[in-house]
């Protein structure tokens, strides 16, 4: 039925948020989805869930080398990654410990970094990999220092990896989004002193007036994995409703 | 069903290249489709073959540094198809003089076509886009706009401009559901390239180069650069606008 069908894609971070639209945007489109992540992953609701679950740490090399050789077994290739998993905490730099910041790292960036080097093997010429950069890689964040540092390294490794990859004909690209409409989002504007405030704020810092949802960061890698990308590479391509260019 | 169903696009320099690849892929995505280009043969050609396919489409001729023929134009479309969904601005000139030697004639033309010829698009394509009560823009930028070469500073100017204009459009018409982007290709198969190579002094030693500036080692086909214009103008991407989708190869990341 779907354009992918008979196409295997890995997903990090797919047990909730933008994560989860982007297992079920692939799996509506007809995909084999793998989805990796920490937490149990609730199923798709597809008609037909053609998705598996895989308790992965992507920032332990054992857990994500064991998630890859169970999809080499079963599948023998990965046309799709999609590295997604990430974690964000309000940490300024007098209280950052080192060990606060080699897990942001750990989790964002070397995550990345473990996945593909575990998961391009599997992946024939035609493949490809999108990143989750954020608006955060251009912005800067009081109090969210590592974050945003962690997000323009995604950036950095995926234009190096871009070039690196080319002569395998694998396509690397980084989505970058400003406010999505997920549960993390939804749970800090809930903490904040005049909630209402803070929503209307979050809608007025994009040209669009409104924060993503998810889904619409989920279309985006969809069309960057897709053949209609094929001569998109090494970019930055910003979902964020005109976040960037708005003062 | 097609992305785009029976949604009116107007593609404005489709008569050839990249324009005409859109105007083909915006018909097999379902729209009707306003092919607008200097007359000559090749839009009639063009709009005949997308409507012999089962796919709607006419052809007005414009010049769009004319901003009576522009205004005729949209005037045109709108006793047409009663509204407007989509604007691709693809028209533009390539011109080598360096800085010392070019006239202000041939500054001022390559500003009216490639800068002014947009902004005029957009000005009277956007009653008909309120009309239709949605839409989106696609312009034509390139990774000229981001780096610099000796004999092309007009070029890469006025694609710098490009950019700037549709970061600041995209504010002034996002209250009207409009979203607008740009694409920047690097190097493209297109008769506009094979010309412009044809101005230098080595055209086949540059065309074998051509290829290596991309990190996908091979210049771009115009359909690879509509497919990207297809999917800004898409509901895929509606949370996208200000943004120059880069579709260049990987041309930014290399050196």
């Amino acid at each position: 039925m779907g354009s992918l069908h008979g196409k295997v894609a890995v997903i990090t971070g797919a047990a909730r948020g933008m994560g989860l639209a982007t297992a079920s945007r692939l799996a509506q489109d007809g995909a084999t989805v793998y989805r990796l992540d920490r937490a149990p992953a609730p199923p798709i609701n597809t008609p037909e869930d053609s998705s598996f679950y895989l308790a992965t740490d992507v920032s332990d090399e054992a857990s994500v080398q064991a998630s890859a050789n169970y999809i080499k077994t079963a599948h023998g290739q990965v046309d799709y990654l999609v590295n997604i998993a990430g974690i964000n905490q309000l940490q300024r730099i007098a209280d950052t410990t080192p060990e606060s910041w080699d897990r942001m790292m750990a989790v964002n960036v070397t995550g990345m970094f473990l996945m593909m080097k575990h998961i391009v093997p599997l992946m024939p010429n035609g493949a490809a990999i999108v990143n989750m950069a954020s608006v955060s890689a251009y912005v800067g964040s009081d109090g969210y220092a590592a974050y945003v540092t962690t997000k323009g390294a995604v950036i950095s490794l995926t234009q190096s990896v871009a070039l690196e990859f080319a002569a395998h004909g694998i396509r690397v690209n980084a989505v970058a989004p400003g406010w999505v409409a997920t549960q993390f989002t939804q749970d800090g504007i809930a903490l904040a002193d005049d909630p209402d405030a803070a929503r209307a704020g979050a809608n007025k810092a994009h040209v669009l007036n409104r924060i993503a949802q998810p889904e619409e960061v989920a279309n985006a890698i969809a069309f960057l994995l897709s053949g209609r990308a094929s001569f998109i590479t090494g970019e930055t391509l910003f979902v964020d409703g005109g976040f960037m260019v708005k003062r | 069903m097609g992305l785009l169903e029976n949604r009116p696009i107007a593609i404005v320099g489709g008569g050839r290249g990249m324009g005409a690849a859109m105007a083909r892929l915006c018909a097999e995505e379902g729209a009707p489709v306003i092919v607008m280009d200097l007359p000559s043969g090749e839009g009639q050609t063009l709009v005949d073959q997308i409507n012999a396919a089962g796919g709607r489409a006419i052809f007005i001729a414009a010049d769009v540094s004319d901003e009576g023929q522009i205004a005729s134009a949209f005037v045109h479309v709108q006793t047409e198809f009663s509204g407007l969904y989509g604007l691709c601005n693809v028209a533009g000139i390539n011109h080598y003089a360096l800085v010392t030697e070019m006239t202000l004639a041939d500054w001022n033309r390559m500003m009216a076509v490639n800068v002014r010829g947009a902004v005029l698009t957009m000005k009277h394509a956007l009653p008909l886009m309120q009309q239709f009560g949605s839409g989106a823009v696609v312009n034509m930028a390139s990774v000229s706009g981001m780096i610099g070469s000796v004999g092309y500073a007009a070029y890469h100017t006025t694609k710098g401009a490009v950019m700037a204009l549709t970061r600041s459009v995209a504010q002034e018409f996002a209250p009207y559901h409009i979203r607008v982007n740009a694409v920047a290709p690097g190097w493209v198969d297109t008769r506009f390239t094979t010309d412009a190579l044809a101005r230098t002094p080595d055209p086949e030693g540059l065309r074998a180069q051509a290829g290596k500036f991309h990190a996908l080692g091979r210049m771009a086909q115009p359909e690879e650069v509509a497919a990207a214009a297809v999917f800004l103008l898409s509901d895929d991407a509606s949370f996208i606008t200000a943004e120059t989708l880069f579709v260049d190869g990987g041309f930014m990341i290399k050196r």
